[in-house]
């Protein structure tokens, strides 16, 4: 402990989850903006070294220990701490808040370990922080979800607890370093990673369980999980080959099915899994370049995914609606919300001037500085496939298309000035990159502002928008739900179990059929003599029985010490 | 001194409150009774800390860092369980459950079930080990069926059965113990002295050790609930007054694994093979998986957790069946935190029965709305049994799983996977309880929940950071049992 104050940033959010309970007013409010901004304060007061260390059942661990890439994802998270506690400062469930804390600071506490059993500890606090937010939605679906939800996390928790118990028992320290895929405990570990990121075909959870959460949980929600994997995949996997496919087969995974749902949310979501998609994709490629691109673009990703599902939750919280299907020429009556929506659909489309233009740009860039042209290729794809699900289709449907006849107005204030602060930022990290950059971990060779990186970007989202406007007609949503790999768990598992019991029953009738008579006889020459009062059935008092055996010992004990 | 008091206290409250009866402060005298054999405990545990294990009363008790760990855990969740038992049992006879000579002799049967505890815990005799053990089981039987429900009879009956009879291969396996001890030491009391037998374990007939540890393995396993011997635990947790789950649980449980370990020790000594050890993991590992199993079929939240306490049973007997000495550390901390918690569960537990008038999970409902205390006690309480870090249990799990993992790859599949279907199982209807719709009315006397956070407050410690005496204390008795 070198500096000052060095407290964990982290346990400041949790603390303060314990404290927010019992606040009310006024002052829960202000306490809610000054958690994150003393966590914030503590946090770059720290120096870039191992703060705190110690040693827990004989393995040193360091449950505080910080350099770039942590502080960058800790800034990241404490910040979306403090816009998300803003948005919600209106929600009537008194738990959401501290449980959405708890969660921010069980996410920081990811970022600033040091070692494998402290990533552990705060990832399964993550897990319940986030059970906890879907529950305080306080719905039927929402509890479902989140029990489907605990379960795929208790199994990546497994999974995790696996890999790092076969690592340790193999000899390795617990210090969390880079790992090589060369071991089964270390392929465990990158499972349970792999997981928590919503990978296919584990990902269903992501867009199962974050849009059943209240308007407000599910900002809190897009924000922490899959950046906290994505951010231990950088610190642990960086340049691993097969995150590549794994990440482009996830961004691909996303806008298919984004473009096929019909929940504003559900679009959302998927879009979250199509974004991690990049950053996995990019960590794949593992070159200096890519891995700052990777960590810019979650940076970035945070915010605009968080403005998104604000305005998305500002209609929901007016309207109570979140189907494309019902909903649509807002901007009549909600200009804000409206505003914010579109500036978050530029930013994910990676529109020049937007946050997600100077981020995603340079993964792309990285993968055709290594010659990799497939993925080269097959990145710029997918970008045009953002533009098309989340940068096109969430506002329009939403905000302007046929009139759906609704007029709510904007939100209350305190949800305004968060998706105004979120705005703000996703339009000056576009302008101004240059703080972001000199966060990352490496250092940055990289202007985003080329001629032709601005001008083969502007013709990519012209051409995908043509496409889009052509292709409206088929875009047009139904109102259904879109199952996809939960379709085994949901729909063919019971059904197989309801099959195999009716057989079951039906064996079980033919079975008793034919031995009927013979047990009826066998059971008839058993009970008899042993009918009411009979001598094997009368109740005897065990009060006496044990009274007296209890007597006898006690005799033993005397004749035994008096002797 | 402090071990007449330990032992007198106890015994001395169980009779005088059998005669004192039901009278306005019995609860109360039956807190400050187990509250002074708490004392009597510290100050016992300090001084074996200080000046190492001792004899007394010529050489009939004995005293090391291993019992003593276990006296003190006794005392301690008796005296919490005396303070939550206070407002709990005025519930109870404010609905009309129970009479005033019913709490007559639930107060006096608490206090003479710590002083057989105790008894046997302290003693260096084998043989008044068992008689202990079998004075526990009375006690508990009694206690069982205080309510006199066709249930609860039958529960206590099933009880008093299957533990009679394992008590019965108990004493089979005394009388082996000291058949093979009379050989070497001579005949009269002292060849049943454990310090005896520790001494020239290693000319004992190994043939008839072996023989003799699988009775008391079987024996006492029945007690510590080791399936497929389990059958009594579930009911007698289930349909008891709610602080004997508790203390059931919390410490009979640990009393009985604590005979069976000492045996070990001798029958190691003995054969100098991995028998013994092996005997102990098999049923163990059986224990957790039938335990976890089991579990996802309950209805009853006091049997739920009933079967909780055969699946960690099995996980400490499975590490003391390891041996060496961060798998015994490792059992040590178990036994420690799963007491804690189970007890700090139970005393939720109970009084969120008591206010919806059921224990059927399906009618508990929204808890955390009509008591946060009692919702979150519980929620906490969960999280921490089914080993979530930062909690203690979470802390031993890990070492037991690393342990596993090193010395017998192939048993932590099991062990995850039952972990894994006890997690779902529980975790899934205590959310039901917490959260959800509820009409349930407010109690008379309101709960003692100051006992769960305590609970669960030594257990987060415990996760976090381990006092250094306290491991130290861990380790010598690890040592010990080697």
């Amino acid at each position: 402990m070198s500096s000052g104050i060095a407290f964990h940033p982290g346990l400041v959010l949790i603390l303060g989850a314990l404290a927010l309970p019992f606040l009310r007013g006024i002052a829960r409010n202000v306490a809610v903006m000054l958690f994150p901004l003393a966590a914030m304060l503590l946090l770059w007061q720290l120096p870039e070294s191992v703060v705190w260390q110690c040693q827990w059942l004989g393995y040193a661990i360091q449950p505080l220990a910080v350099d770039r890439l942590s502080r960058l994802f800790a800034t990241i998270f404490i910040l979306m701490a403090f816009g998300g506690g803003v948005y919600a400062l209106g929600q009537p469930s008194r738990m959401e808040l501290p449980a959405a804390f708890a969660y921010a600071g069980s996410a920081i506490g990811v970022t600033l370990a040091g070692d494998l059993i402290t990533v552990f500890v705060f990832w399964e606090m993550m897990a319940v922080g986030s059970t906890l937010v879907i529950w305080s939605a306080g719905t039927k679906p929402a509890y479902a979800a989140s029990l489907r939800y605990v379960m795929i996390h208790l199994l990546g928790g497994m999974i995790l607890f696996a890999g790092i118990a076969g690592h340790l028992a193999g000899g390795g320290d617990a210090a969390f370093g880079r790992m090589a895929t060369d071991s089964v405990s270390h392929w465990l570990i990158l499972i349970g990673f792999l997981i928590n990121a919503g990978a296919p075909p584990l990902s269903a959870w992501l867009p199962d369980a974050y849009p059943e959460a209240s308007w407000s949980g599910t900002v809190f929600l897009s924000a922490f999980t899959t950046k906290a994997a994505v951010y231990v995949l950088l610190r642990g996997f960086p340049g691993t080959e097969v995150l590549i496919w794994v990440g482009l087969f996830m961004a691909f995974y996303g806008i298919v099915y984004a473009l096929l749902e019909n929940d504003v949310r559900r679009i959302l979501a998927y879009s979250i899994v199509n974004q991690v998609g990049f950053m996995v994709a990019g960590i794949g490629i593992g070159t200096e370049m890519a891995l700052n691109g990777a960590a810019a673009h979650a940076f970035a990703h945070i915010i605009y995914k968080a403005l998104l599902l604000m305005s998305a939750g500002a209609v929901l919280h007016a309207t109570g609606r979140r189907k494309c299907s019902e909903l649509g020429g807002l901007f009549h009556s909600m200009p804000l919300t409206t505003i914010c929506g579109s500036i978050g659909a530029l930013a994910i489309s990676a529109f020049p001037l937007t946050s997600g233009f100077v981020s995603k740009s340079m993964i792309t860039q990285a993968a055709s500085v290594g010659h990799m042209l497939t993925v080269w290729l097959l990145l710029g794809a997918a970008s045009a496939g953002v533009f098309l699900h989340a940068g096109i289709k969430f506002p329009w449907f939403v905000f302007f298309q046929k009139d759906s006849g609704l007029r709510p107005a904007d939100p209350p204030s305190s949800m305004r000035w968060a998706m105004i602060l979120f705005s703000f930022l996703c339009i000056a990290l576009g302008v101004w990159p240059e703080p972001l950059y000199r966060m990352l971990p490496y250092p940055v060779q990289y202007e985003a502002y080329t001629a032709a990186h601005v001008l083969s970007q502007i013709q990519l989202l012209l051409f995908s928008g043509l496409a889009l406007f052509i292709m409206l007609r088929w875009l047009q949503r139904t109102p259904t739900i879109t199952l996809d790999v939960d379709w085994l768990w949901r729909v063919l598992l019971p059904a197989l179990a309801r099959r195999i019991g009716a057989a079951l029953a039906v064996l079980q009738k033919h079975l008793v059929g034919m031995g009927g008579g013979v047990a009826k006889s066998v059971t008839a020459s058993v009970t008899c003599g042993r009918a009411q009062q009979g001598m094997l059935v009368r109740t005897w008092s065990t009060r006496g029985m044990a009274m007296w055996v209890m007597v006898m010992l006690a005799a033993y004990l005397v004749i035994y010490y008096a002797r | 001194m402090e071990l007449i008091i330990l032992l007198g206290v106890p015994l001395a409250a169980g009779l005088l409150l059998a005669l004192y009866g039901h009278k306005e402060r019995a609860a109360e005298l039956n807190a400050v009774m187990s509250f002074l054999t708490f004392v009597a405990a510290a100050f016992l545990t300090a001084r074996v800390i200080r000046d190492g294990p001792m004899m007394v009363w010529e050489e009939n008790f004995f005293i090391d860092s291993f019992n003593v760990f276990l006296v003190a855990l006794t005392a301690f969740v008796g005296f919490t369980t005396s303070l939550f038992s206070r407002p709990y049992m005025r519930n109870e006879h404010h609905a009309g459950k129970l009479n005033p000579a019913r709490l007559r002799l639930y107060h006096s049967m608490f206090q003479l079930f710590m002083f057989t505890m105790l008894l046997a815990l302290l003693t260096n005799n084998m043989g008044i080990l068992w008689v202990a053990m079998e004075a526990a089981t009375l006690t508990t039987v009694l206690l069982v069926s205080l309510y006199r429900t066709p249930a609860s009879l039958e529960a206590a009956w099933k009880y008093f059965i299957l533990c009679g009879v394992g008590i019965a291969q108990a004493l089979f396996g005394t009388i082996l113990l000291y058949f093979a001890a009379e050989r070497v030491i001579g005949g009269g009391g002292t060849s049943l002295l454990w310090t005896h037998l520790n001494d020239v374990k290693g000319q004992l007939e190994p043939t008839v050790l072996s023989l003799a540890f699988v009775f008391l393995l079987v024996g006492y396993g029945t007690k510590v609930g080791l399936a497929p011997l389990h059958n009594w635990l579930p009911d007698a947790h289930a349909e008891g007054p709610t602080p004997v789950s508790a203390v059931l649980s919390g410490l009979l449980l640990n009393v009985a694994l604590y005979a069976v370990v000492r045996a070990k020790v001798l029958v190691d000594g003995a054969l100098q093979t991995h028998f013994a050890g092996n005997l102990m993991m098999g049923f163990g590992l059986f224990s957790v998986v039938v335990g976890a199993f089991f579990l996802s079929r309950q209805k009853d939240v006091k049997r739920l957790f009933g079967y909780s306490s055969i699946e960690h049973m099995g996980i400490v007997t499975f590490a003391f069946g390891m041996g060496g000495p961060i798998a015994n550390f490792a059992a040590l901390l178990h036994m420690t935190v799963h007491s804690l918690t189970k007890s700090a569960i139970f005393f939720t537990v109970g009084h969120a029965a008591q206010k919806t008038g059921t224990q059927l999970i399906a009618n508990i409902r929204g808890l955390a709305d009509t008591n946060p205390a009692i919702g979150w006690g519980l929620m906490l309480g969960s999280l921490a049994i089914l080993g979530m870090p930062p909690f203690g249990v979470f802390a031993s799990e890990f070492l037991i799983l690393t342990t596993a993992m090193h010395e017998h790859p192939w048993a932590t599949p099991f062990l995850l996977v039952s972990l894994g279907v006890a997690f779902a199982a529980v975790f899934s209807r205590v959310q039901e309880m917490v959260f959800g719709e509820t009409t349930a009315k407010r109690l008379p006397h309101s709960p003692a929940l100051i006992p769960v956070f305590i609970h669960l407050g030594l257990v987060l410690m415990l996760g976090l950071y381990i006092p250094p005496y306290l491991a130290d204390w861990y380790r010598q008795a690890a040592a010990l049992i080697g």
